[in-house]
């Protein structure tokens, strides 16, 4: 079982980054029945160090992750600031060093994307009508999708949102027609495919009165976009 | 102790020559240094301004953060350790104006810190607004015609959200700074020194001279203990009064309060993650 949340606070540990969950309050208000987790599989990482005496909290380093303390563990002091600084900690106006320490910052990106959630496939591989959803979507469209039984049609679903792999554009090209479904009124998560992959979708399905997209509603915009071929072509 | 040990070698120090904010830190090192506690058991933690700067002059631990967040970041730190020292440092702008919600809420947890609030009566890092502590009619480059708003009283204020330790001192006298800050240290529970320093660059209103003039220390007869006669005088402002306002002996501290030391007093920064324990919550759900 996949523990997003955990996954998560994982990566917040290890990369020393905030890491957001977006919900919405379709997600906070449904019940549902859910088995025990099974806890077995639960991976508890701890990434603080014991400190030694010439502890550098900004340590440059390959990968960018600068081993972290924190104050009374070890014989180092820790010191953190929100201004640009040294690798021990001094405030620092040096552009040489402001330069090395944004590269160090942005090499903890190329570590995260190795990392990347990749999207769901739901449906066969030989699909010709490909629709993506993200986020609380995914309940509707699953249904709507076993509802319409059309073997053409599979569903990209996204767990993750950012970053995002470019190569999911060989998925997309795979495609003859692609949908996508979002609830927001300007469709944020197409245009994020567009920026990272060059990939255009065809249709964007928008909804941003408040409410979830119902089953019958996704039913009859797929019904509309693929001209009328329904329940199993 | 010797103060030298909590000295950084070529710190670049920004700040003015004759700031009031060189003293202070004199004060601390030297304080420190006669309490016998060493850089490793401290946490200095600031916000944004020159006194949110004095962290990075002085060797400790230190978390400067986000300007007026430094109480809730230290309120944190000491719950995950209570056996660290926190010591919670910034400007009259930084604690009154930007983190004034925070300084008010701070209060009722009680959290064992002791707040440094370098009290200037203006914002010295940004060139010379007013600040929260500014006087009635202080002419700024923004408050050109003056200052219309009444000045914020934090002595009063926090006397009247019953703080456990309450005192107001002068930079210019390190001596009796060094003994109200060391009784604040050592007092267990929220601890505010609202200190009095000279701006010699952008308040030539209220300068060394001005607060020599206009101050004088409580004297033995002050009850420390008495919340309405501390109260009495913390509205007094002919004359600004220094020192121990009050002291509530009896309060528990936010650690004191919360669950994680219901039952077990380590701290929880040195605990073990218990799977048992979340599998027992879990099925107590069911």
């Amino acid at each position: 079982m996949d523990f997003i949340y955990q996954k998560a606070f994982n990566l917040a540990d290890h990369y020393q980054i905030p890491v957001f969950i977006l919900t919405d309050q379709y997600f906070v208000d449904i019940f549902y029945n859910q088995p025990i987790f099974n806890l077995k599989d639960l991976e508890n990482e701890n990434h603080i160090i014991k400190t030694p005496a010439n502890y550098k909290r900004y340590k440059i380093t390959a990968n960018g992750i600068s081993p972290r303390g924190i104050p009374g563990y070890g014989e180092g002091l820790v010191v953190v600031d929100s201004d640009e600084h040294d690798e021990q900690r001094h405030l620092t106006e040096d552009l040489e060093l402001r330069t090395q320490m944004v590269d160090k910052r942005l090499r903890k990106l190329k570590e995260i994307e190795k990392e990347i959630i990749p999207p769901d496939l739901l449906g066969g591989s030989n699909y010709k009508i490909l629709v993506i959803g993200w986020g609380s979507t995914y309940g509707p469209i699953k249904e709507a999708l076993d509802n319409l039984k059309n073997k053409d049609i599979s569903f990209l679903y996204f767990k993750q949102i950012h970053p995002i792999d470019p190569s999911i554009k060989n998925i997309l090209n795979n495609a003859e027609k692609t949908i996508i479904f979002e609830n927001n009124a300007q469709g944020q998560f197409t245009d994020l495919i567009k920026l990272k992959t060059g990939f255009e979708i065809e249709k964007k399905v928008l909804k941003y009165n408040g409410m979830p997209f119902s089953v019958e509603e996704v039913e009859r915009n797929l019904e509309n976009f693929i001209g009328g071929l329904t329940h199993g072509s | 102790m010797d103060p030298k040990i909590f000295d950084i070698k070529n710190a670049d120090v920004a700040w003015c020559p004759g700031c009031g904010d060189f003293t202070i830190l004199k004060t601390i090192k030297e304080t420190l240094a006669e309490l016998e506690i060493s850089p490793e058991k401290l946490v200095f933690v600031s916000g944004i301004g020159q006194a949110g700067k004095l962290p990075h002059y002085i060797k400790s631990n230190v978390f400067n953060g986000l300007h007026g967040r430094s109480l809730p970041v230290s309120a944190v730190i000491k719950a995950v350790n209570p056996e660290i020292i926190i010591i919670t440092v910034s400007g009259d702008g930084c604690s009154y104006g930007e983190g004034g919600n925070h300084f008010i809420h701070n209060i009722r947890r009680n959290p064992d810190i002791t707040n440094i609030v370098h009290n200037n009566m203006v914002y010295g890092l940004t060139k010379g607004q007013a600040s929260p502590t500014s006087q009635k009619d202080f002419n700024t480059p923004l408050q050109i015609e003056g200052v219309s708003s009444e000045p914020f009283n934090p002595i009063s204020t926090v006397i009247a959200l019953d703080a456990s330790f309450v005192a107001r001192a002068f930079s210019g006298d390190i001596k009796q700074t060094k003994e109200i800050l060391k009784k604040a240290i050592k007092h267990r529970g929220y601890a505010l020194i609202d200190i009095f320093q000279p701006c010699v660059t952008f308040n030539k209103v209220n300068t060394f001279q001005w607060f020599k003039n206009n101050t004088y220390y409580l004297d033995e007869s002050h009850d420390i203990f008495n919340r309405e006669e501390a109260f009495t005088r913390s509205i007094e402002t002919e004359k600004y009064p220094l020192g121990i306002f009050y002291i509530n002996p009896n309060k528990k501290t936010f650690e004191d309060n919360i669950i994680p030391y219901k039952t077990d007093k380590t701290p929880v920064n040195q605990r073990d993650f218990n799977i048992n324990k979340l599998e027992k919550l879990i099925n107590s759900k069911r």
